[in-house]
């Protein structure tokens, strides 16, 4: 497949050369990282820079030179509150309803999620027939688009949809699910569960085979108790990788948007409207574009995403040290 | 660019001295991608697996060195396989088969042969896990072969099914089906020709001008399994659904071949250069991964439309090229390269470019397989960044048109679902075929 | 003329000196064989020759040129490497057609000389394999192919035979030192193993600690080493050394027996510090001998015999005789260095004291 590619590469080959011969081989290096280095400066470095610049300043224009400088009055708007937990007294209602939101999804579905990667990753860490079939069937729903995921799960839960019937056959009778704001949350928990369980599952799994079996004969004749022995053995084994996983999978919480928004667009109400969602709204989806404000919510999800990385960079090295 | 680096990305500038006493990421790392060929036994560490996993040993990666492997490359295929014997066990073992039932549950083990109450509780949970994780879209697909009707009818119905019908003679429309079910024409078959107020007319096969008049309550529809194909054809006659197809695949193959060619050359400047800065780059690049694309939408707009790319398939393609996920990846793996295949071939006359394209990119192949697998499955299911710099329909990615009619086509199920299951189809045949590579890259990189 | 000299080569890595100024010469046609413990320089220098390692200073001459600046591809030169380095994603025909592509040799040639050069390697029968599916003897030819269609200048090779095992190890030692004599090719050779340097080489040059202890014919070396180092690391079993001090022109051993010496060919000096060498074939059983050794192990092994023992303060001894040998363990034999075959070192220099 490579070969329709070669008449190319000989082509490139002369200009590289030509550098080679000019800088030498080991700094030729640079000629190698350049375009990767444009392309993270352009599309990462400078998107950092510019969303400072966008926090502080005003006015629904994209355009930098048509941004009055407003210092810090984003942020003064976004946390203007009278009573920091009630969102009903602050000016950017929304925001707060989306900070709340999202931390009660992440800390719901972080642990539900990793909760039943760790018995799947058990389970098919047992002695089955078939677990390599077993740990796809897990794994598969990591592979689909958001959007497919919500309207999978969208057409299940309608008001005449099979899960209606299924009540009303056993006579609990169907509820009208998205449209409760319990349950649209509720059910927004499942779905991401359901979507990025497998990929968890996967990395514990992992972890669980990476513990020696002769460290649990060593228990056995020791005469550790069942419960114990995986109190004692399995779990602080486990526990870097449960770190890592867990590190990673809040990074990913906090960062939820495309399946919920496909599931049911942030509503009813506001009631599955996160962070992210809140971003995109402000600067994309409402008239006025709130540039100002997105960018300066999103900084304060970088903050939190930042320290979340550091977390998961130590978990990582722990990992690998220990 | 949300993706992230799962592993330690191996800041320092040794990067050769990584160990496997770890967890899982980095021990699936070294063995499935670093170690080469070791990744045909480390997932397969079932004792009996799927028929999935025994058609993928073929196409599992190689080592880059091949024949010449170092010793310490030797290391890790057989620390794999080492690996993969302990855990397919030896049932034999007095001490597995003395263990009571819970520690086994527990522990992994379990005396082969005999099932106790833990290996029940297990299969029933996996088979549950079957029908959670299965169910949803295999409803799917059976509904979207469902006509209108029968997707309005309540209680569903499980298999698709449709009125059958019948061609008879004097009318231009073939007529539905009905079994008559009293009266002196009970157990006949008949056409229906009109139907009004509680009463129809039909018609027998024999005797179509015999027009017989009946109440409603005497007749019931026959009914057959039918697929309504219809669905999908409409989606080619009615929406620009190729135009999307083509758009989703036109970003996802372009981005995704940048991206392998920008980081496969930076990965190769990273592991097997030595200049000043190196560590510098490396820090820069794990920078990288701390800024996801969702925290700096605004000034990504920004540089998207001054660069005169919004609203435009290149808008979406250039800034999902740049995602540092890979370049770790790479790294990984061509470090593992020996240093003396590329003296050997200087001392060929290779230029560093030849080598890096004759050596070092066919050797690094199975690692560029799996990001390529990785990176085909992210621009895909990309759905925000498409969102805020796709506007115009023509335009639209699958998952943007899918995400937009739902709305606009809310009673057009049948389209809806067609269209989900089109959406559906390239990752999840790409799954059925490449489900090992997907798995072990992922682990090794963190995912999207 | 491919002759290769080093003037005053010198390489750092950082602060650390790892070669300290090298001359050496290496005549056109030669196989000259790098020899010296692990970590004394040696493919550190054999790299700096290739072009691979840059130098920190001195001069490399290869042919009348200086090739200090040269890079590794335009030297002329081809080399073996340890690993033997194939691309392991080629066939071994396109292992050996890599380097002439790379300098755009016409493709008619190219095959003609891949299929010459298989033939005399005996791998023409293996040019569709990769190099997975050859032995570790096969992969060695192959190394040694990718280097002959290119006619180099000057090959060279570092340490090609340490992966294989010792059987093998001594065919390939035939076939390479055959290859030499049909090449007629300058050839530089890297290997720890002093029996590899002495049967192969023209030349050897003795390394250690980046600095080059004696170059010379491999008898010379054998026959007068110029230093302690060298006497004690060419020759297997190797030299036994016993320290004693010169009195009345003849040596008093620190175990207190007194040997005569010869009268001339050393610098004698009265009491200095010296240090006799004698290697273990050269030292007889003989009723009245001045050594008594008193014996910890003898090893019989038909043709030859090994003796080792012990003198009365402790220094250890080696004899190898010919022939089957009557000594039980724990008895005390009486022993003497035969005739001229002795060497004397001064104990504080290292050096040697003979005069030439």
């Amino acid at each position: 497949m490579l070969t329709i590619l070669n008449p190319l590469m000989r082509i490139v080959e002369i200009p590289m050369l030509a550098l080679q011969r000019l800088l030498g081989i080991n700094r030729l290096a640079w000629a190698f990282l350049l375009p990767n280095l444009v392309l993270f400066g352009l599309f990462a470095f400078l998107p950092v820079i510019l969303n400072v610049f966008y926090a502080t300043t005003g006015s629904d224009n994209v355009l930098l030179e048509a941004r009055p400088y407003i210092g810090a009055r984003n942020f003064e708007s976004l946390t203007d509150c009278g009573n920091y937990l009630d969102a009903n007294t602050c000016r950017e209602d929304k925001f707060w309803r989306a900070v709340f939101n999202t931390i009660w999804f992440v800390t719901l579905q972080v642990g539900i999620m990793v909760g039943f990667a760790l018995l799947t990753a058990v389970i098919l860490n047992r002695d089955i027939r078939a677990r390599g079939f077993f740990r796809s069937v897990f794994f598969f729903p990591v592979l689909l688009s958001p959007v497919v995921v919500a309207l999978i799960w969208k057409w299940i839960l309608q008001r005449e949809g099979v899960l209606n019937a299924f009540l009303d056959w056993t006579g609990a009778g169907g509820i009208n699910w998205l449209v409760d704001a319990g349950w649209a949350f509720g059910w927004s928990v499942f779905i991401s569960v359901w979507a990025h369980m497998g990929f968890y599952t996967l990395i514990l799994l992992a972890g669980l085979q990476a513990i020696p079996r002769d460290v649990y004969e060593a228990a056995e004749m020791d005469g550790a108790s069942a419960w114990r022995t995986f109190r004692r053995i399995t779990l602080p084994l486990l526990s870097p990788t449960m770190l890592v996983v867990l590190v990673l999978a809040l990074i990913k919480g906090v960062q939820t948007f495309d399946e919920i928004y496909a599931f049911t667009g942030g509503g009813p109400g506001t009631a599955t409207t996160f962070i992210i969602q809140y971003i995109y709204e402000r600067g994309f989806a409402g008239a006025p574009r709130l540039f100002g404000l997105a960018a300066a919510a999103s900084l304060l999800v970088a903050g939190v995403l930042v320290l979340l990385t550091l977390a998961q960079l130590w978990a990582n090295r722990r990992n690998v040290d220990g | 660019m949300g993706e992230r680096l799962f592993g330690k990305p191996d800041g320092g500038s040794g990067g050769a001295s990584r160990t496997r006493t770890g967890g899982a990421p980095d021990q699936n790392r070294s063995d499935e991608i670093g170690g080469g060929a070791s990744g045909a036994t480390q997932g397969r560490t079932g004792g009996a697996s799927g028929v999935l996993d025994e058609t993928r040993s073929e196409t599992a990666p190689r080592g880059p060195a091949g024949a010449t492997a170092a010793p310490e490359r030797a290391e890790a295929p057989r620390k794999a396989h080492e690996g993969r014997d302990r855990a397919e066990g030896a049932p034999a073992s007095a001490a597995t088969a003395t263990r009571s039932g819970i520690l086994g549950f527990l522990t992994a083990t379990r005396g082969r042969g005999r099932m106790d109450w833990t290996d029940w509780v297990s299969y029933a949970y996996l088979t549950f896990g079957i029908f959670l994780m299965f169910g949803p879209v295999v409803w799917l697909v059976l509904s979207s072969f469902k006509d209108q009707n029968e997707l309005d009818r309540f209680p569903p119905r499980f298999l698709p099914y449709a009125q059958e019908t019948m061609v008879v003679d004097g009318f231009d429309d073939p007529l539905p089906i009905f079994v008559v079910t009293e009266g002196e024409l009970e157990g006949q078959r008949v056409g229906q020709t009109r139907r009004a107020a509680g009463r129809a007319e039909v018609v027998t096969q024999d005797d179509p001008d015999n027009r017989i008049r009946l109440t409603t309550d005497q007749i019931t529809p026959v009914e057959g399994v039918a697929f309504a194909t219809e669905n999908y054809t409409q989606l080619f006659e009615r929406f620009n659904f190729m135009q999307f197809f083509w758009n989703s695949t036109f970003i996802t193959l372009m981005s995704t071949a940048i991206m392998l060619l920008v980081n496969s050359m930076a990965a190769f400047a990273l592991s097997k250069y030595q200049f000043r800065g190196r560590t510098s780059v490396l820090l820069i690049v794990i920078g990288t991964l701390m800024i996801p694309q969702t925290v700096v939408l605004v000034p990504l707009f920004l540089i998207v439309t001054e660069m005169g790319m919004f609203n435009s398939l290149w808008g979406v393609i250039i800034p999902g090229a740049a995602t540092p996920t890979g370049v770790f990846l790479l790294r990984q793996y061509m470090i593992t390269i020996p240093d003396e295949i590329l003296d050997a071939a200087r001392m060929d006359k290779a230029s560093e470019w030849k080598i890096f394209w004759r050596i070092i990119v066919p050797l690094s192949a199975p690692a560029i397989a799996v990001l390529a697998i990785l990176a085909i499955m992210w621009r895909w299911n990309d759905f925000l960044w498409p969102l805020i710099v796709l506007t115009r329909t023509e335009n639209f990615t699958l998952q943007l048109a899918l995400n937009s009619f739902q709305g606009e086509l809310q009673t057009d199920w049948p389209s809806l679902l067609a269209m989900t299951v089109l959406t559906l189809l390239p990752i999840a045949s790409v799954f059925m075929f490449l489900q090992r590579y997907i798995a072990t890259g992922i682990a090794s990189t963190g995912g999207k | 003329m491919a002759r290769v000299e080093l003037n005053r080569v010198r390489k750092s890595f950082g602060d650390v000196e790892v070669i300290k100024g090298i001359d050496l010469d290496v005549q056109h046609g030669e196989f000259c064989v790098f020899v010296g413990p692990s970590g004394c320089g040696k493919s550190t220098l054999l790299r700096m020759i290739s072009g691979l390692e840059p130098i920190s200073g001195g001069d490399i001459v290869i042919g009348d040129e200086v090739v200090n600046r040269i890079p590794a591809a335009d030297r002329g030169l081809a080399m073996v490497f340890q690993s033997y380095a194939l691309y392991p994603h080629m066939t071994v025909r396109q292992n050996l057609s890599f380097g002439l592509e790379n300098t755009q040799t016409p493709k008619a040639e190219i095959r003609e000389t891949v299929d010459r050069v298989a033939r005399m390697l005996q791998i023409d029968m293996l040019l569709d394999r990769r190099p997975k599916d050859l032995s570790g003897g096969q992969r060695q030819r192959v190394a040694i192919g990718r280097a002959v269609v290119r006619e180099p200048r000057v090959f060279l090779f570092d340490e090609p035979l340490s992966n294989l095992d010792a059987e093998l190890r001594v065919d390939m030692r035939k076939e390479i030192t055959a290859l030499h004599r049909r090449l007629q090719n300058t050839m530089i050779y890297v290997t720890h193993d002093q029996v590899e340097a002495m049967t192969m080489a023209d030349k050897i040059a003795v390394l250690r600690q980046g600095e080059l202890e004696q170059f010379g014919r491999p008898l010379d070396l054998y026959n007068r080493p110029r230093n302690l180092f060298v006497a004690g690391f060419i020759g297997s079993p190797k030299m036994n050394f016993l320290s004693g001090r010169i009195e009345d022109a003849a040596l008093r051993l620190d175990s207190g027996e007194t040997l005569s010496l010869p009268a001339t060919g050393f610098d004698l000096s009265e009491g200095r510090a010296v240090t006799l060498g004698v290697r273990p074939n050269h030292l007889d059983i003989a009723e009245g001998g001045p050594l008594p050794l008193t014996v910890s192990s003898v090893e019989q092994l038909g043709g030859e015999s090994y003796v080792y023992g012990a003198l009365s303060d402790g220094t250890d001894l080696t004899l190898h005789l010919s022939g089957q040998v009557g000594a039980e363990v724990g008895e005390t034999l009486h022993i003497a260095p035969r005739g001229d075959e002795i060497h004397l070192f001064d104990s504080d220099t290292g050096l040697s004291l003979r005069r030439d």
